[in-house]
């Protein structure tokens, strides 16, 4: 695969309390084409840093960030042909009606067929009713497609969406990932930031988690569960706990029993032996109600990977 | 690059319609002043040339005003409204933008010339004898304002951004007055000051507008050099400044 972001190296450190902070440490990461790329971390991470480094408004002190093969500290201008950005954080000028600013973009990117192109972004997003509007009176969730809508007028190659779905409503938020899916399938390349686990799992097709400005894990999220869950859990619903944990105790798949109040999880190094560790519960005389093979959540294992 | 510049100029003419401060700033204003300056000038009893003087400085102090805050406005206010990063992430370059901000403060001139000569000549009987050579004066001006709003948007690129709006606002006010709009500079100033502010294009400019009236020898040379070698600064210190922003992390953020 071509790979279309491509960060070498990146280390970036900010003053603060005459202290220097390390924003970004030695950052490699590289996106394929078509691809949605999650990069997840807690607030402070260095997520922001990177996007501005991405976007040429900040130039890092070591290492590359090539987009599209191009140094976006001396070409961003090239490279913000075929790019845009989506801020779930960023306003929008007040004064100007909807079709109005998308306008002014349309100018700023030195586009044609511009009334198309405008007409277009709104009906993708499901504003062409609210075009007379000005976007700085729309809902949150209004406003947030308008960003969208902005950010596909250029039709872009790469799109940058930093928390966009952030103080969404429930309704809001799923359409708005119907869009991300329907731009990917386009064949745009997306990075992704966001603090929404599910959002993550349900969109992305590799993540990178980043801690104190490190990347501390990469890969696509069956390849991060076997790196750092490699587990199958079952939980068992039932009225004695302890039997199922006594029946248990010499399994040697069993890694690990978690048992609590009327419920057990049962790890196990393996999927292997399962049919034999339903057998044992199944004749433990827990009076079972209920036995599960529990799915591991980005969730669970982000806490894992950060703790 | 053109599409670009219009488009900074179409939303900045939307914005002049849709907020009243900016269409004050057109249409309010520059009668305050020029009202102050003639309304004393008839208590004290001014001749009719002295009007002239007034009215046409008044619209030349305007254009240094003018082109100079909207060169840097929508740099500034696009920040406060947390939407820079959409514009900066745009294929729109620095100067681009600032061009897009003159020309916007050029038309806003333009208008102003039409307001105040109407207003003069009504109030005043006040005639444009020479208007080449006011166009000339207040093209030097507008592009004395443009240096003016360079150095301010480089300066909203490293430092906080409020401080650099009220220099917006001060700088080009200050500039106009110190360089003797309706005034001989000689006859007001000390000599050292005097010899300063022959360095400034818009002394020159000035004393070209005041020569219509035989107030002042124009002096095309020096109004030539000293505009041009300030716009050499501006540019060099505005792309310095850019580039200082973005290597801060203080140009803009997402």
């Amino acid at each position: 695969m071509e790979s279309i972001v491509s960060v070498k190296n990146l280390s970036r450190s900010f003053s603060s309390g005459g202290k220097s902070l390390k924003a970004l440490d030695s950052v490699d990461l590289s996106i394929e084409k078509g691809e949605i790329f999650g990069l997840l971390g807690p607030n402070g991470a260095g997520k922001t840093t990177l996007i501005s480094i991405l976007c040429g408004f900040l130039i890092p002190d070591q290492g590359s960030a090539k987009i599209f093969g191009l140094d976006c500290r001396t070409d961003s201008k090239k490279i913000a042909k075929k790019m845009n950005l989506a801020s779930g954080f960023s306003g929008i000028s007040d004064f100007f009606s909807a079709e109005e600013l998308l306008r002014f973009f349309c100018y700023l990117y030195g586009l044609d067929n511009i009334e198309a192109r405008i007409n277009n972004a709104l009906k993708i997003t499901g504003l062409t009713e609210h075009r007379k509007r000005r976007p700085a009176d729309f809902s949150s969730g209004l406003g947030r497609r308008f960003l969208i809508a902005k950010a596909i007028l250029n039709d872009p190659e790469v799109l940058l969406l930093d928390e966009p779905t952030v103080g969404l409503d429930v309704e809001s938020a799923v359409s708005l990932r119907k869009h991300i899916k329907a731009m990917k399938k386009s064949g745009t390349t997306i990075l992704l930031t966001t603090h929404n686990m599910p959002e993550a799992q349900l969109l992305c097709d590799r993540i990178a988690l980043i801690k104190n400005g490190r990347i501390i894990a990469c890969g696509t999220f069956d390849q991060l569960r076997e790196q750092y869950f490699p587990h199958t859990v079952l939980h068992v619903r039932c009225k004695y706990p302890k039997k199922v944990q006594k029946v248990l105790s010499k399994t040697k798949s069993v890694v690990k029993i978690k048992s609590g109040n009327g419920s057990v999880k049962v790890y196990l190094d393996s999927e292997k032996d399962l049919d034999g560790v339903f057998k044992l519960v199944a004749s433990s005389g827990a009076q079972i109600s209920t036995i599960d093979l529990l799915e591991v959540e980005l969730e669970e294992l982000y806490s894992k990977i950060m703790d | 690059m053109f599409s670009r510049i219009k488009g900074i100029v179409y939303r900045n003419i939307l914005w002049a319609f849709r907020s009243p401060f900016r269409l004050f700033d057109v249409i309010f204003w520059p009668f305050i002043l020029f009202f102050m300056l003639t309304l004393f000038l008839s208590s004290v009893g001014g001749n009719e040339e002295f009007f002239g003087v007034i009215v046409l400085s008044v619209i030349a102090w305007r254009a240094i005003y003018f082109v100079s805050f909207e060169t840097t406005a929508i740099f500034i206010e696009d920040h406060w409204d947390r939407s820079l990063p959409n514009m900066l992430v745009s294929p729109i370059r620095a100067h681009e933008l600032a061009i897009g901000g003159a020309i916007t403060g050029i038309l806003k001139t333009i208008v102003v010339v039409f307001l105040v000569l109407a207003v003069g000549s009504i109030f005043y009987n006040v005639t444009l004898d020479d208007p080449l050579t006011f166009l000339i004066g207040v093209l030097f001006l507008s592009i004395v304002g443009f240096s003016v709003g360079l150095v301010h948007f480089g300066l909203a690129c490293v430092f906080d951004k409020r401080n650099v709006f009220t220099l917006s606002f001060l700088v080009p006010e200050l500039v106009g007055l110190v360089s003797g709009p309706y005034f001989n500079i000689e006859e007001m100033f000390p000599q050292p000051l005097v010899a300063f502010l022959n360095f400034f294009p818009t002394t020159h400019a000035f004393n070209l507008i005041k020569s219509i009236f035989g107030m002042a020898e124009a002096n095309y040379q020096m109004l030539f050099i000293t505009t041009f070698f300030w716009l050499a600064i501006a540019l060099f210190l505005n792309r310095y400044m850019y580039d200082l922003g973005r290597k801060k992390g203080t140009l803009t953020k997402v």
